[in-house]
């Protein structure tokens, strides 16, 4: 008994020493770091209130103000206090899910990002199932035939990809596929609730020019380490074994060497939130990107502030997650 | 069996590999196809580019209204005519040139903010290590696109601020890779044997760090011209960059907008331009890395 006993303790609290601590440690470190950066990013994001040239205050006043109008309205905004106490005041609405009231709509600008954030996120969406695609597809098919006429075709296209701007591809995917062909609507959006049909038809076209450049930074990275996985000894003993060459290249190469998909994927996740603002003009859908240059065109501070702020937080917490999965999902990693 | 010379010399003795590194890596260089042809490549188009207001054939403000959206090959417009009868040969040209600017003042920005600072992380090291890294991720956690959209858009929309918006959002990759050679460096031992002489901090980042920093600095610099040259095109496709009456690719590519359908050849030329000029910037970017040797590469 007492050897069943004993036996039985020493994997948990291996288990414990090995994995729940580090995990543990990790787990509060980078939670801290997430916190003092966004405490760095909040500042950035207020300091964007001092770069509005002239005084804020005496654009609202008018020409005409008399200078005690001009001071009330200073004082009404906060604009008479030292910026370490506005700042305060700042964080301390935001922090409470307050940011702000749109100058141009009059409506809560928490409640405009939720609104507009469905478009954005399904555009994303799809982005990133294309690329990835592509990606894996054209990566371990690059690393198969590495140095053969289908690995240079499928470089050429990413390298290619990388240096083309992805709103021409997406003007010329519509001069294409809408003007010419007329099989996808050319502007706007369909919600999912139009049904599956609609909705990916509208995110179609918008959403391969914006997988463009994710796709084929996936297909480099994924080429490479395949091609790293395929010289390894396991692979030579599944071959060895009898596996089909499918299997292995498919299941055992794929399995060990999609490593940096996530990586990839949550480093490149702030390029593809800057690629969607541009996709949304000129596919004309009403997400998140139309929702800030409309501000920035109307210098709707707060609502500018609101979306880059939501933004920085959402990739702050992509990297903390990128983080934590390359630790989960990699042994070596995850015992240092 | 004789063992086989390396080396195009017949005469038995061994190929001499030249003493000057610059002449070891414009060997290195021509010895990749892809990268000269891209070079060359580039060549002309700055080339080109820089003659643009003397070999363009008309004003690129200068409107016709009686030959507005002609297509391309129409006699007298090569490339066709816009919707106020702009030749586009000559905005393209002169475009170009705008574009080419930006992407030298953005990436000029990112260098001057960066550069210094990674030096003083890398080398120095401590604390202000530290805090210039903290920074430097907080600022790499902004969608680029967005700030220097919101940075741009908040001062007045205009190319210098546009620029500017860009140089600042890009130098914290100009930060990392400066601090990644310089930490390197400082462990190397011609380091430590000029700080054992007593040479000043100041002697060594001027005559050791920096120079040694100058290659990778190189390539980073094709490849940060190209992605600069990406986001001018689209701040200003979003109007946030060129103004009228002067035009950039990305600005060019902005007002085709609404003549898609019309004049599709409004969009192709300067949609391709800038797809060519990155793609040559990548290349040599790419072929300089691999002349400059192993040891830098990784």
């Amino acid at each position: 008994m007492r050897d069943q006993s004993t036996s039985a303790g020493v994997p948990s609290r291996r288990w414990a020493e090995f994995f729940v601590l580090p995990l543990a440690r990790f787990l509060a470190a980078s939670s801290l770091r997430a916190v003092l950066l966004l405490l760095v990013i909040s500042l950035i994001v207020f300091g964007l209130n001092r770069l509005i040239p002239g005084d804020p205050a005496l654009d609202l006043a008018g020409e005409n103000a008399t200078p005690e109008v001009i001071d009330a309205i200073r004082r009404e905004l906060g604009l008479d206090r030292p910026w370490t106490l506005q700042y305060g005041t700042w964080l301390g609405d935001i922090l409470t899910g307050d940011l702000g009231q749109s100058i141009m709509y009059n409506v809560p600008v928490v409640d405009l990002i939720i609104q507009r954030l469905p478009p954005t996120a399904s555009l994303a969406l799809v982005a990133i199932l294309l690329a990835v695609t592509f990606g894996l597809i054209g990566g371990v098919a690059a690393a198969h035939w590495r140095g053969q006429w289908p690995d240079r075709v499928i470089t050429a296209i990413s390298t290619v990809g990388i240096a083309t701007p992805h709103f021409w591809v997406g003007l010329i995917l519509i001069l294409t596929f809408s003007i010419h062909f007329n099989l996808f609507p050319a502007s706007g959006y369909k919600p999912l609730s139009d049904g599956i049909g609609p909705w990916l038809r509208s995110l179609l076209l918008p959403g391969i020019a914006l997988s463009f450049a994710l796709g084929a930074e996936l297909q480099r990275q994924t080429r490479s380490s395949i091609a790293d996985v395929l010289t390894q000894d396991y692979i030579r003993t599944a071959r060895a074994q009898g596996l089909s060459r499918a299997h292995v290249l498919w299941v055992r190469a794929l399995r060990n060497g999609s490593g940096p998909v996530l990586t990839v994927i949550g480093f490149q996740i702030g390029i593809l939130i800057g690629g969607s603002i541009v996709m949304e003009k000129v596919f004309g859908i009403p997400g998140l990107g139309t929702l800030t240059i409309e501000a920035v065109f109307a210098k709707d501070l707060p609502v500018i502030q609101g979306v880059v702020l939501v933004n920085a937080a959402f990739v702050v917490v992509i990297n903390m997650l990128t983080d934590l999965s390359y630790r989960l999902l990699n042994p070596k990693v995850r015992l240092q | 069996m004789t063992p086989s010379i390396p080396g195009p010399d017949r005469t038995g003795a061994p190929a001499r590999t030249p003493r000057n590194r610059w002449v070891r890596f414009a060997r290195r260089l021509a010895g990749q196809p892809l990268a000269v042809i891209a070079g060359s490549a580039l060549l002309v188009i700055v080339g080109v580019l820089i003659a643009a207001p003397w070999i363009a054939p008309y004003r690129p403000d200068a409107t016709n209204l009686m030959a507005v959206l002609r297509p391309p090959g129409t006699p007298g417009h090569l490339l066709g005519t816009d919707e106020l009868g702009r030749d586009i040969l000559s905005r393209v040209l002169v475009g170009g040139r705008i574009s080419l600017l930006a992407a030298l003042q953005g990436t000029g920005i990112a260098l001057l903010i960066g550069v210094p600072l990674g030096l003083v992380s890398g080398y120095f090291g401590g604390w202000a290590d530290k805090i210039i890294m903290f920074f430097n991720d907080a600022l790499m956690s902004f969608p680029a696109m967005l700030l220097a959209m919101a940075i741009a858009g908040i001062l007045t929309p205009n190319l210098t601020n546009a620029m500017i918006a860009i140089g600042i959002i890009t130098a914290p990759r100009a930060v990392r890779l400066v601090r990644a050679s310089a930490l390197s460096i400082r462990e190397e031992t011609y380091i430590e044997a000029a700080r054992a002489i007593g040479a000043s901090q100041l002697s060594i980042l001027t005559r050791h760090v920096i120079p040694n920093i100058l290659p990778p600095l190189l390539v980073f610099a094709m490849i940060l011209a190209g992605t600069v040259m990406l986001m001018e095109a689209g701040l200003s496709f979003l109007g946030f960059g060129v103004q009228a009456p002067q035009s950039s690719w990305g600005a060019m590519l902005g007002s085709s907008l609404g003549y898609a359908a019309r004049a599709p050849w409004l969009a192709t030329f300067p949609g391709l331009c800038i797809a060519l000029t990155v793609l040559m910037l990548n290349l040599f970017g790419d072929g300089l890395r691999d002349a400059i040797g192993k040891k830098v590469r990784t």
